[in-house]
């Protein structure tokens, strides 16, 4: 196992650039998920990595060696693709035995990391089975499987997840996690799936249109974004922004105080958006005046979509256990004030808490 | 969308199949039994009478030297171009699937020959190798190799085997390029991350994922010399050298039409016939058999 570094690095295909200044480094036995939406670039950067694309710009580097001019099997690594990219006509044994073999491993050792691997991945009585002859679950291990006899450097993973049902989705999940701390494996996860983000990863790194918006613990994103495209891209739903204006060591919304927390201060009359996630409002008596507009009750807790009465921006109350609320109805919510997240309208970046 | 027509009465669409059965009847079942029925006559010198003679025909065909001589030469010369069609057409394959820039043109212009009249490819070869005026041949004597397929039977194979190559490069081609399009680009980058070369993706990867296709071609190609080469060998060497290229088909032409030796004509007509029986069937069991992977 190495580091990852990945030290500014740009991409473009002709005209047009996907990939600006990404810097990032993965520790030795770290997992980093990479999140974006869809054309972020994420996978592309994944693939620079790897090396079925060459940067543009920049450097990468695994375990210490600077990879850019050097093929994929030069850079000591192992992709899992979303296709799951099985040779569909070699056996389950073949597949995972092809990267060994072209290495020019020896046969017992071959038998014995593949068996090995097998047994982890729960497919030692599939071996002999062609990939058309499996399930998507079994198909995904196989996969796994390929990537884990190589022992490489480094894992990377794209998507590996989005072609499984999701009840599969959520046990695979784990097990990739289980399978990860286990070999205490360095690993980059792409994903466009924010519950794969949050639960697979270290750190997390949130891409956008080719540039990096956050770098951090996947908790620590969700509470502190740190722009409001993170703000509203993690969390379903997603973050309030309410519009506000400073008030000292207060923000002023919608004609009521709301204080913010000891030591930080928003300059008078400044215009701010105001970032809440729905759960930490508390329904209460007093506080943000809500105008339902509908009511998904969950079950386990219920989620109220209304407008902060006054205006027209949209607020979102996620409130535990079940609530019995109508379209119409005006409810209070109150906020702590750790839980707040000041944003600068014009920059969409937050402000310094 | 699949609509089943009905009919009420038969009246309708007899009248409606008759013109396709009377164009297979006319064109193929009649000169089928007519080629049937001759292969079991014998006539005179002179044409005046003829006589029944059961299977003397085919007899005297599996007795006769140059009937076997002749069944050589087209094996010979059918896997000749089998080989050279698909091999060219496979390595063309491999590089046009990497171009980028410009492909489309490439492809257009590697169909083409398919367009050319067999007589006529055969000509355009027969001119470039001509030992009196050919450029090929003239170079090929600047590097001391002496060209006559006029007086050499394997200089004659081979020329007949790179015309006849030559024109079904074009359909292999569109094949084989189909063929690696259709393999998801993930396995081929899984086979590169995997630490195997170029070389060593193309054998283990891709050619075998196209093996159903090589088949299928394989079966194409081989029924191509078998039957429609007839106007090249026609054009450039007329069976010759002493019989050196003189293959099935143009062996049933030349001993009828020109030898006019009716009865073992219509009897090699019938053997090829039952090639062709032969041949249709592995075809129609590869395609049904529809190999599929993923």
């Amino acid at each position: 196992m190495a580091e990852v570094t990945i030290e500014r690095v740009s991409k473009s295909f002709g005209t047009t650039h996907v990939l600006h200044d990404v810097s990032v480094a993965v520790g030795d036995g770290e997992m980093l998920v990479i999140l974006g939406p869809s054309g972020c670039g994420k996978s592309t950067l994944l693939r620079c990595v790897a090396g079925l694309e060459r940067v543009s710009g920049g450097e990468i580097r695994i375990g210490g060696r600077v990879v850019n001019d050097l093929e994929p099997m030069e850079r000591d690594i192992a992709m899992v693709f979303q296709t799951y990219a099985l040779y569909p006509h070699m056996s389950v044994f073949d597949n995972m035995a092809y990267g060994l073999r072209n290495r020019g491993m020896e046969r017992p050792e071959i038998d014995r990391r593949v068996r090995g691997a097998a047994a982890t991945l729960g497919l030692a009585d599939l071996l002999a089975r062609k990939p058309r002859q499996l399930s998507g679950g079994q198909r995904q291990r196989v996969a796994m499987g390929r990537a884990i006899v190589r022992e490489p450097a480094a894992f990377l993973f794209d998507e590996p997840l989005s072609n499984l049902d999701a009840k599969l989705r959520v046990q695979m999940r784990q097990e990739v996690r289980d399978l990860q701390t286990r070999l205490n494996a360095t690993g980059v996860y792409v994903t466009h799936d924010q519950v794969e983000a949050m639960t697979l990863g270290d750190r997390l790194l949130v891409l956008n249109a080719g540039r990096v918006e956050q770098i951090g613990a996947p908790l620590d994103v969700y509470e502190r974004p740190e722009s409001l495209f993170v703000a509203g891209f993690i969390g379903s739903p997603p973050m309030n922004t309410l519009p506000a204006r400073g008030e000292g060591d207060a923000v002023e919304v919608a004609g009521r105080r709301i204080p913010l927390p000891p030591g930080t201060t928003a300059e008078p009359g400044r215009p701010i958006l105001l970032g809440v996630r729905p759960e930490h409002l508390t329904l209460a008596g007093e506080g943000l005046p809500l105008l339902v507009r509908l009511v998904e009750a969950l079950g386990a807790d219920t989620v109220i979509h209304g407008t902060l009465e006054g205006t027209d921006a949209p607020l979102v109350v996620r409130a535990p256990g079940i609530l019995r609320a109508k379209q119409g109805d005006r409810l209070y919510g109150t906020v702590p004030a750790r839980a707040l997240c000041l944003f600068d309208p014009e920059t969409g970046r937050a402000i310094g808490l | 969308m699949h609509k089943n027509v009905t009919f009420k009465g038969w009246l309708l669409p007899a009248l409606l199949l008759v013109p396709q059965l009377a164009v297979t009847f006319v064109f193929f079942l009649w000169p089928a039994g007519q080629a049937l029925w001759q292969s079991m006559l014998v006539e005179d010198p002179f044409g005046l009478s003829t006589q029944f003679v059961w299977f003397e025909n085919f007899q005297a065909l599996f007795h006769s030297p140059e009937y076997l001589h002749s069944l050589k030469v087209t094996v010979v010369f059918s896997l000749g171009v089998a080989a050279l069609g698909l091999g060219v057409a496979l390595l063309l394959a491999a590089m046009a699937d990497h171009v980028l820039r410009g492909r489309f043109v490439y492809q257009t212009f590697l169909i083409w020959p398919y367009a050319v009249a067999p007589a006529i490819a055969g000509v355009l070869w027969l001119f470039m190798f001509s030992p009196a005026v050919g450029v090929v041949a003239w170079l090929l004597g600047k590097v001391g190799i002496a060209w006559n397929h006029q007086i050499w039977g394997n200089q004659a194979m081979l020329l007949v085997v790179i015309a006849a190559a030559w024109k079904q490069v074009s359909y292999n081609f569109l094949f084989f390029l189909a063929g690696m399009q259709a393999i998801p680009r993930s396995l081929v980058e899984a086979a590169a991350i995997d630490g195997a070369g170029p070389g060593k993706r193309f054998w283990t990867i891709v050619f075998p994922l196209l093996s159903p296709t090589t088949f299928f071609l394989l079966v194409v190609n081989v029924v191509y010399a078998f039957f429609e080469t007839f106007g090249i060998i026609d054009a450039v060497t007329r069976g010759g050298p002493a019989q050196a290229t003189n293959i099935l088909v143009y062996k049933v032409y030349a001993d009828g039409f020109v030898g006019l030796n009716l009865g073992s004509s219509a009897a090699q007509s019938v053997v090829l016939m039952g090639i062709v029986v032969l041949l249709t069937a592995v075809q129609f069991r590869l395609v049904e058999r529809r190999v599929q992977y993923g």
